[in-house]
């Protein structure tokens, strides 16, 4: 059987907004990806990041894993027992105009009844002298059934045009 | 944090709906402690690459000193 790859709902953020949230979601799927292009408001230093969780869920039940590669350095941290998981930096209002991070969040067997695993894979440039590659490995120590996700800018709105858009992957 | 009340968007898988409200207080609160959580990890991050960079130009000052060329000390660095 063919695999496939449904959108399941896009969200196109208007900069009034720091928190988009995909609740509802169909247990009818293997896998879940959110595919997100975002950019801050937040005139602050370089830039802003975003974050998450699942089921609404700000218990201590999440761990992540990040490698970070700028070109001229790298480094790795480990992060136990948070409220929320990690998933990019991404550009904010001093960066280049119109340039946005780009995100890429994977959720294998999200609706399975073991503690559910993703991967983060994201981008951050300024278009111009600096990039940023960030992969995070996080868990969620949840049995339940992913059902909702939220991702939240950390300190700025998202500005209009910046865009989430969930799929929903079968027989994966 | 945006100087507002922080907006929320909830689009409704199910009916492709979505609603913009304001964050609760325990979305706030949850909300500025992953903030000030990655604030610590990005200066951890800086520290940890300041002590790198500054470990490798002492190193290649002392090789230096002991007489190897530039491109000698690249070799080995």
């Amino acid at each position: 059987m063919a695999n496939t790859l449904t959108k399941i709902a896009t969200q196109t953020a208007n900069g009034s907004v720091n928190s988009i949230t995909f609740s509802s979601i169909p247990a009818t799927y293997t896998d879940l990806k959110l595919m997100i292009s975002a950019r801050s408001t937040y005139a602050t230093g370089s830039v802003d990041y975003m974050s998450g969780w699942f089921n609404g869920d700000r218990n201590t039940l999440y761990s992540d894993t990040i490698v970070t590669g700028s070109g001229s350095s790298t480094s790795s941290q480990r992060s136990s027992t948070t409220t929320a998981f990690d998933v990019c930096s991404y550009p904010n209002a001093n960066n280049t105009s119109n340039v946005y991070g780009s995100v890429e969040i994977y959720i294998p067997n999200y609706a399975g009844s073991n503690y559910k695993q993703g991967i983060i894979d994201g981008v951050m440039e300024n278009n111009a002298t600096y990039s940023e590659q960030r992969v995070v490995t996080i868990l969620y120590r949840s049995t339940n059934a992913i059902n909702s996700i939220t991702i939240y800018a950390g300190s700025g709105n998202y500005t209009s045009s910046s865009e989430f858009t969930l799929y929903g992957i079968k027989n994966a | 944090m945006a100087t507002d009340t922080p907006m929320v968007v909830e689009v409704d898988c199910s009916t492709g709906e979505s609603i913009t409200r304001p964050m609760t207080a325990d979305e706030i609160a949850a909300q500025e402690k992953a903030a000030a959580d990655f604030a610590a990890r990005q200066a951890e991050e800086e520290a940890a690459a300041k002590a790198k960079a500054d470990a490798l130009a002492s190193a290649q000052a002392k090789l230096t000193k002991l007489g190897l060329t530039a491109d000698e000390v690249a070799a080995i660095l």
